[in-house]
């Protein structure tokens, strides 16, 4: 899919209709922020590693795109719209914490971007997206979908990884690296790349 | 630290493609299902206060499809009248009896009827509800086309999520607060879960008795009850009508009186900290129009063995 054929609001059956009126921005604005917000999160996730910092970028997000909500062009899809804040917000961020976040230099936000919208066509593809990557995570060797679910479902760092699967952390980042490719190049055979 | 580490990531698509995987793998932890919700919870009470404080200037957004309809409201009723306060002890005494009559009744089935805009309209969604004893509950309803399952057993709760696949509601994954029915997003519970944060509830009146077009020859008492606050979240008028044997409550109407088109304006009083509150302060701040809910009782059907089991309910 091409950049910027992420379907428009008009475009989603079961997202508003972008109009201006004082008495139903809100509850418009509620439906996207709930339909958009799995997509954000994931996209903070992959500029950001803390996940307390996911979520304050994540509110402030929302918020710059609800009071920014009268310059948000209708005809377009909200959801490079809104990564365009988050993605403004993120560089803020490193401005003053280098180290929260991961490279986001132009080349890579490009190509994250064209991920995303890939990945979120709609509000649902991107559930569709999530959906396929625990499949491919159930494909994974035990020992890398072990890693991987330890590390991100339980939230356990290296070293905690390595002592519950009896392995060192040097052995943990191999396998956790391993396992993001080959669930990358599960989701690329997949159709999601 | 988990996250793709750059030194290992020369190559720009490599480095991408890490961290877009990284990302998605952030958003399946175990904690995104409850933690979806605070974060959702956290911008709307932000969204809140902006708004209070009316300074910004902003375009706004709704739904073409049903204005309104893009959020309707299903408040599924076990102990209907429990939430009343009964100051008046003839009309309290149908409550009390009605909510002790719930607790021991085998199973009922009543229809749901949602209007959201105006109540001489065709319902925008429908819907039935059956119980046992309060304990088990399961509610079907339809919407433009779309189909809600969701119930509660011995087991617990659980939903059929909009693939069909069936989502099960433990302490990790607490029951959500809205379901996706096609465009319009449907608000799922139960009185005996709404009951704590009900406030200080409902002058109550009885009315004497009224036939109801379903149950002919049947004297219902009827009580009327009205809100003690002036603003609030919840229903400004409820009418229940009371089965004169079976004390079963045969009628429930929740009524919203909203000027149209000015929803209700944002209340300041003390709000609990329920999340039920929170729940129907978000309804009642942004409904427009008049709206109504109605739970007619439909029968008290023996229920097949496995009927309150979600796998009965998968296709």
């Amino acid at each position: 899919m091409e950049a910027g054929a992420e379907q428009g609001v008009m475009g989603h059956r079961s997202v508003a209709t972008v109009e201006t009126d004082d008495h139903t921005g809100r509850e418009g604005f509620e439906i996207l922020a709930r339909e958009h917000a799995d997509m954000l999160v994931g996209f903070l996730r992959s500029l950001v590693a803390q996940a307390d910092v996911v979520d304050d970028l994540f509110q402030e997000t929302m918020l710059a795109a609800w009071r920014r909500l009268g310059d948000y062009d209708r005809a377009r899809a909200f959801g490079p719209w809104l990564r365009g804040i988050a993605t403004k917000l993120v560089l803020r961020h490193r401005a003053r914490h280098a180290r929260d976040v991961m490279r986001c230099d132009d080349a890579v936000l490009d190509a994250l971007e064209t991920r995303f919208q890939e990945a979120g066509a709609a509000p649902d593809a991107f559930r569709e997206t999530l959906d396929r990557l625990r499949t491919c995570l159930g494909r994974l060797p035990v020992k890398l979908r072990d890693a991987i679910r330890l590390a991100y479902e339980q939230g356990l760092r290296l070293r905690e990884v390595g002592k519950s699967m009896g392995a060192s952390e040097e052995a943990v980042k191999k396998r956790l690296q391993r396992g993001r490719r080959l669930l990358a190049e599960c989701l690329d055979s997949e159709g999601v790349s | 630290m988990t996250r793709p580490d750059p030194r290992d990531q020369v190559d720009t698509d490599a480095a991408a493609e890490a961290q877009f995987v990284h990302g998605l793998l952030g958003s399946l932890g175990a904690s995104e299902v409850a933690g979806g919700e605070q974060r959702l919870d956290r911008l709307f009470s932000a969204l809140d206060g902006e708004e209070a404080g009316s300074v910004q200037k902003r375009g706004g957004i709704r739904s073409r499809r049903f204005t309104w309809a893009a959020a309707a409201v299903v408040v599924l009723a076990i102990g209907v009248a429990g939430f009343l306060v009964l100051r008046d002890p003839s009309a309290g005494s149908f409550v009390e009896n009605a909510v002790e009559a719930s607790r021991n009744a085998p199973s009922r089935r009543y229809e749901i009827s949602v209007f959201l805009t105006d109540e001489n309209a065709t319902p925008t969604l429908t819907g039935e509800l059956d119980l046992v004893r309060g304990e088990k509950m399961l509610v079907r309803a339809q919407a433009h086309g779309h189909d809600l399952k969701a119930g509660r057993n011995e087991e617990g709760s659980w939903f059929v999520d909009a693939k069909g696949a069936l989502r099960r509601i433990d302490g990790d994954h607490p029951w959500p607060r809205w379901f996706r029915l096609g465009g319009a997003k449907i608000l799922v519970n139960a009185v005996d879960d709404l009951l704590p944060g009900m406030g200080d509830g409902y002058d109550i009146d009885y009315l004497g008795t009224e036939t109801l077009a379903r149950f002919p020859g049947k004297k219902c008492a009827r009580v009327a009850g009205r809100r003690t606050s002036s603003a609030g979240p919840t229903a400004e008028r409820v009418d229940l009508w009371f089965d004169p044997v079976t004390h079963l409550v045969v009628r429930m109407e929740l009524r919203w009186d909203v000027p149209s088109g000015t929803g209700v304006a944002h209340t300041h009083e003390p709000v609990p900290p329920q999340v039920l509150h929170d729940h129907l302060h978000r309804l009642a701040a942004h409904l427009h129009g008049p709206r109504l809910l109605i739970f007619e009782l439909a029968g008290t059907p023996d229920f097949p063995e496995d009927w309150f089991r979600p796998e009965a309910h998968i296709e």
